[in-house]
């Protein structure tokens, strides 16, 4: 059985957009209602873990960058190669959190009680480097104080949560042993008592020379963004793991044609062997107009409908 | 054309007052009256820039929606497809390339002619690239980014810049805000801006900013036919003033790097960080101009600007902040003996 789910910010409709610029007084209530619907646009597209569309945040860092102690909010910095912006996090001291962050700022009181939920955060590695250090002494040290941040955070919510995705296009880039292995570690003292499933989604990178190593990391699932690594490119390996393809294209408004995703799916079965298999998109949907991510996740409900006609 | 020392001028938009906003939404009145209007606003604009002492001006894009949605309205093949988030709640209408690309006829001619007849300074005219304009869109039309953007610099940027410069244009500044989006994407970024311009004589200025290190652009933009980089640097410089390497932290990296590879192109400095209302002092623009024609040793290669178009600024910000600018390059000429 192949198992769905889409990842992270999802895009504002045009009517939100506009009382966000207008300072709406209903806004908080708009976001709530937008929010109902889009779960239940993801249910009604059979997709198997639901996700908090995190339409109110204004970037994946932000509730963060906001209420994290010892961050200072620094310039707008580009997200990685996209035309859209964040706010960086500096770090100014030693970091700190109450352990509320994802608490106060997921919406867990929308979620039915049917729902697996699915939570959405970035690794250590990716936090660190989407922020300026201007306190720790090393990379590894400023690492492990985001793990230590992200391991209370997740303990508070664990309970509520049957998937927890880290989003890591910055570790997708590194092709560093050394370095992989830092982070491996961090992950490690993340996990450790954690009890929930795991993914580490491999964003934005051609990770064939490094998949082999991040095998060895502590999560169930490995997520790799096909937009960006090519399947050729693999050797045939047998997976330890659960693999979630990231084949739904989420910065290309061209719609993908379910026949070519279940012949790429069969390609991939056969090259990685995995313990599972997940559909999943390639980023968050925010980079395409919200009717171009409603198209793509009822094109996911289609795969998922012919998939299982042909018990894939 | 002739080379001067700090000269001052405009990078692009100006925010719209609130009233053209208010009567361009209104669909009771009618396309004449909103023109008229548009035209009202790009001489204000014009004149103000001319008291605030600008050397080098445009009309503060007063007919543009936006650098980018202005020209995909304009060329066939491409449709908007919605709206992305720019950062925060600050969005741009997105489009989408559906078909092979075609120029149809000029866009930005009228505009031109209406800053010629008006403006009394030296003109500098904004147009949005081939690069980013293909960098910004989703492709579903070439099988390649790099066949979509060269057909885009051939068949449109190119006509586009003959009809301009036949008008009068004779100094443009393209600008390609994504240029350093993908550094592994450089080589493109020149051949566009070089199949853009290529046989049309005129002064060439590129306009790109936040971008995460503008080094990164050596060396292929040494192939680059432009003479004048306009780049972002005060939205990440510190507001320490003086001239020390770690006071103008900013600046350091590129300039080193323009010195080592003897580049004799101009430089755009911004001085002016378009993402905060704090209004630089004119001694801060001062120490970001010394410190860049200490680094330089010529202060012919360095022209003032802000790093951006101040549209998200108020226009009571925005002027503030262009006349201590002009102060403060008055404040550095005076430095200098200029």
């Amino acid at each position: 059985m192949i198992n769905y789910w889409s990842a992270g910010i999802y895009p504002r409709n045009e009517k939100l957009i506009e009382s966000t610029r207008s300072y709406d007084k209903t806004l908080e209530k708009q976001f709530k209602k937008e929010k109902s619907r889009l779960l239940k646009i993801q249910s009604n597209n059979k997709l198997d873990y639901i996700s908090d569309p995190l339409i109110d945040w204004d970037d994946n860092l932000r509730p963060f960058t906001d209420n994290l102690r010892g961050i200072e909010k620094g310039p707008l910095t580009r997200y990685y190669e996209n035309n859209t912006f964040y706010r960086q996090p500096i770090i100014k001291s030693k970091l700190g959190t109450t352990g509320n962050i994802l608490k106060n700022n997921v919406c867990f009181d929308l979620f039915t009680s049917k729902s697996k939920v699915k939570i959405d955060i970035l690794d250590p590695f990716t936090f660190y480097d989407l922020s300026a250090n201007e306190f720790y002494k090393s990379e590894e040290e400023a690492v492990n104080a985001f793990a230590e941040i992200i391991k209370k955070e997740l303990n508070s919510i664990k309970r509520n949560v049957q998937l927890i995705q880290f989003n890591s296009p910055s570790l997708a880039r590194i092709e560093d042993i050394d370095r992989l292995n830092m982070v491996k570690k961090a992950m490690e003292k993340i996990v450790k008592g954690l009890d929930t499933k795991t993914c580490l989604n491999l964003w934005g990178s051609d990770i064939s020379n490094t998949l082999e190593k991040f095998q060895e990391f502590p999560v169930d699932i490995i997520g790799i963004d096909f937009t960006s690594s090519n399947v050729d490119k693999f050797d045939k390996i047998e997976m330890k793991k659960g693999l979630a393809c990231g084949l739904i294209d989420a910065k290309n408004t061209k719609m993908e044609k379910s026949s070519v995703i279940i012949r790429e799916l069969k390609n991939i079965k056969k090259t990685f062997s995995p313990e599972s298999l997940a559909v999943i998109t390639s980023w968050d949907f925010e980079f395409i107009p919200e009717p171009f991510a409603d198209k793509k996740l009822q094109i996911m409900k289609q795969i998922k409908e012919k998939s299982k006609m042909m018990k894939l | 054309m002739k080379r001067f020392p700090l000269a001052t001028q405009e990078i692009g938009s100006i925010r719209k007052p609130r009233w053209l906003v208010k009567l361009l939404q209104d669909k009771n009145v009618s396309n004449d009256v909103k023109e008229a209007a548009r035209s009202d606003v790009a001489l204000l604009n014009l004149k103000l820039f001319e008291d605030i002492g600008l050397d080098v001006i445009y009309d503060g894009e007063a007919r543009r929606v936006e650098m980018y949605e202005y020209s995909i309205r304009r060329i066939e093949g491409l449709q908007l497809a919605g709206k992305i988030r720019s950062w925060d709640n600050k969005y741009y209408n997105k489009g989408r390339c559906t078909k092979k690309v075609r120029y149809t006829g000029p866009y930005h001619v009228d505009e031109f002619l209406f800053v010629k007849e008006n403006a009394n300074k030296m003109i500098k005219l904004p147009i949005t690239g081939a690069y980013t304009l293909a960098d910004w869109s989703y492709n579903e039309a070439y099988k390649s980014k790099e066949d979509f953007t060269i057909d885009l610099a051939k068949k449109v940027i190119r006509p586009l810049i003959k009809d301009l410069v036949k008008t009068g244009a004779d100094f443009i500044q393209i600008d390609e805000p994504a240029a350093t989006t993908h550094p592994d994407e450089m080589q493109l970024v020149v051949d566009s801006f070089n199949e853009s311009i290529k046989g049309i004589n005129a002064k060439f200025g590129i306009h790109i900013c936040y971008s995460e290190d503008y080094s990164n652009m050596y060396p292929e933009v040494l192939e680059m036919k432009n003479h004048q980089y306009e780049l972002e640097f005060a939205n990440r410089d510190s507001w320490n003033k003086g001239t020390s390497h770690s006071n103008r932290n900013g600046y350091e990296s590129f300039l080193k790097t323009f010195k080592e590879y003897g580049e004799k192109k101009e430089i755009g400095l911004g001085v002016l960080d378009v993402h905060v209302d704090e209004v630089e002092s004119p001694e801060l623009v001062r120490d970001r101009l010394l410190y860049a024609v200490k680094m330089t040793d010529n202060p012919n290669l360095i022209h003032v600007n802000p790093d951006c178009g101040l549209r998200t600024r108020s226009r009571e910000t925005s002027f503030a902040k262009l006349k201590n600018m002009v102060i403060g390059t008055e404040m550095a000429k005076k430095r200098l003996g200029l």
